[in-house]
């Protein structure tokens, strides 16, 4: 799996989830926000891989931050727009030299939109499932180069196409925890002869509230939730000139323990992805770990 | 020494006035709203903004445990349930029901009995929680009818509590839960 699709990826599991409520942290949800409310939501995200089975033993570091807007338009139906902002610096040993080679700039920009097909609320609980459909556009450079050359497709910041996704999730919340399950699919198309593989997320999510142990009465509390993610990524492998590309492709599977605290104003969210499964094809740098941290505002 | 009196006597005096008004403005008062779908700290202020935009409540308490939010009416403003029930409804969540304590005097027109809110105007059809609809019609037990009817011709105030439900083009229903003659 390529750098920039595992990024977009990233990207991707970050914003739709974006809404009013205490959600997961890597997943997405079935809640959106209130008729006109704005949620807007500021993410980093640091990644590293490596594991490199070739003599490169190349390493990769990707910082992330991302400016996530949300607006209801109804009290179903939602736009999120994200925009990244990335520095990515790759590390590799060629001819028993040690180089490093990096970019920075915007990536590609998220606009997504999401309906609530469903909805069952109880007291103090709710159950809900939303649609979302949108498309990434190719703003982040995919043709950027330095003293060097071009630089490898690892490092750029855009796929350089607009690549459509479609996708559900299902929340079921109430005054203890919540369980958050979700599924998109990214139909990656084709920019200058280079396509990247469709991608297939999916997300299974529980937050459990930990503090205040025993709920008050009467009133609002700040409370703080433990969460564990499993965050699961397949990618088909990628075209060139109408051919599969070697050492692109394949199936992660994260875990991701976190801490969420949420008030009235914010939550303010951290995790960390750790790999239980890479099966990646071929001669692929492997993620080491991702760290999370998220705050989401609301107004 | 005097003087000093003379001045705790007036600001006493002005404490007073001040209270007097704000019991004055509370003639619907206690409005707990039963909302269902509320489940985390988060979700609370866009009902709390929507509340207050759209259905002009304030003074909003979110009891999560409870499922219930608490709130008021500024002075002399009526309550209308359809805008709090869509108030409720855009930012996301159920209402389930609506409970409130109005002050206000008696009225029967056609047969049907409704308490109008002593200064704002609001006006409730009522009904009796605990009476089942009869043969003829009548949505009050005979003993809580006298009751009403007694007060109507006296002219004498009221305060009614209980759960309040739409009907359309009609003023909103009152299914009392308790009544309470009030001296004047």
């Amino acid at each position: 799996m390529s750098p920039p699709r595992l990024l977009g990826i990233g990207a991707l599991i970050l914003i739709v989830p974006s809404s009013a409520f205490a959600v997961a942290i890597n997943s997405d949800v079935g809640l959106t926000p209130a008729k006109d409310q704005w949620i807007v939501r500021s993410q980093l995200r640091y990644t590293k891989k490596s594991d490199d089975p070739t003599a490169q033993d190349r390493e990769l570091e990707i910082f992330m931050m991302s400016q996530t807007v949300v607006y209801g338009l109804t009290e179903k139906a939602s736009v999120i727009l994200t925009i990244p902002f990335l520095s990515k610096e790759l590390d590799a040993t060629t001819d028993g030299i040690r180089t490093s080679r990096g970019d920075a700039g915007v990536g590609d920009l998220l606009l997504l939109g999401k309906y609530r097909v469903y909805t069952r609320d109880y007291p103090a609980a709710t159950s809900r499932f939303s649609v979302v459909a949108g498309t990434d556009l190719p703003t982040g450079q995919s043709g950027d180069a330095d003293a060097r050359g071009k630089l490898p497709r690892d490092l750029q910041l855009g796929s350089g196409s607009a690549d459509p996704l479609v996708g559900g999730a299902y929340t079921w919340q109430d005054l203890n925890g919540e369980w958050d399950v979700s599924l998109t699919y990214q139909f990656n198309t084709t920019a200058n002869t280079f396509e990247f593989g469709d991608v297939l997320t999916y997300t299974v999510a529980y937050q459990r509230r930990v503090w205040p142990i025993k709920l008050p009465e009467r009133r609002l509390y700040a409370q703080w939730n433990v969460v564990l993610e499993a965050n699961g990524q397949w990618e088909q492998k990628a075209k060139s000139h109408g051919g599969r590309v070697d050492n692109t492709g394949g199936h992660l599977l994260f875990l991701s323990p976190g801490l969420q605290v949420a008030t009235k104003h914010f939550v303010a969210e951290t995790s960390i992805q750790l790999p239980v499964l890479q099966n990646l094809t071929g001669n692929q740098v492997e993620p080491d770990f991702t760290l999370v941290g998220s705050i989401r505002v609301t107004f | 020494m005097a003087k000093r009196l003379t001045r705790w006597l007036v600001l006493a005096l002005l404490a007073g006035l001040l209270g007097a008004a704000s019991d004055l403005g509370a003639e619907i008062e206690g409005i707990r709203l039963e909302v269902d779908g509320l489940s985390c700290p988060f979700c609370a202020l866009g009902l709390d903004k929507r509340l207050k935009q759209r259905a002009g409540l304030e003074g909003i308490q979110v009891h999560l445990k409870q499922g219930v939010t608490e709130a008021s009416l500024p002075e002399g403003h009526g309550l209308d349930v359809g805008k709090v029930r869509r108030a409720v409804q855009e930012a996301g969540f159920t209402l389930r029901g609506i409970k409130l304590t109005v002050v206000g005097t008696i009225r029967q027109d056609g047969g049907q009995v409704t308490a109008t809110s002593r200064h704002d105007g609001t006006k409730f059809l009522l009904f009796d929680a605990e009476h089942q609809e009869s043969e003829a019609g009548s949505t009050l037990s005979p003993a809580l009818r006298q009751q009403l009817e007694h007060a109507e011709q006296t002219k004498m105030l009221v305060k009614l509590s209980g759960l309040v439900h739409e009907h359309a083009g009609l003023p909103a229903g009152l299914m009392i839960e308790s009544f309470e003659e009030l001296a004047e």
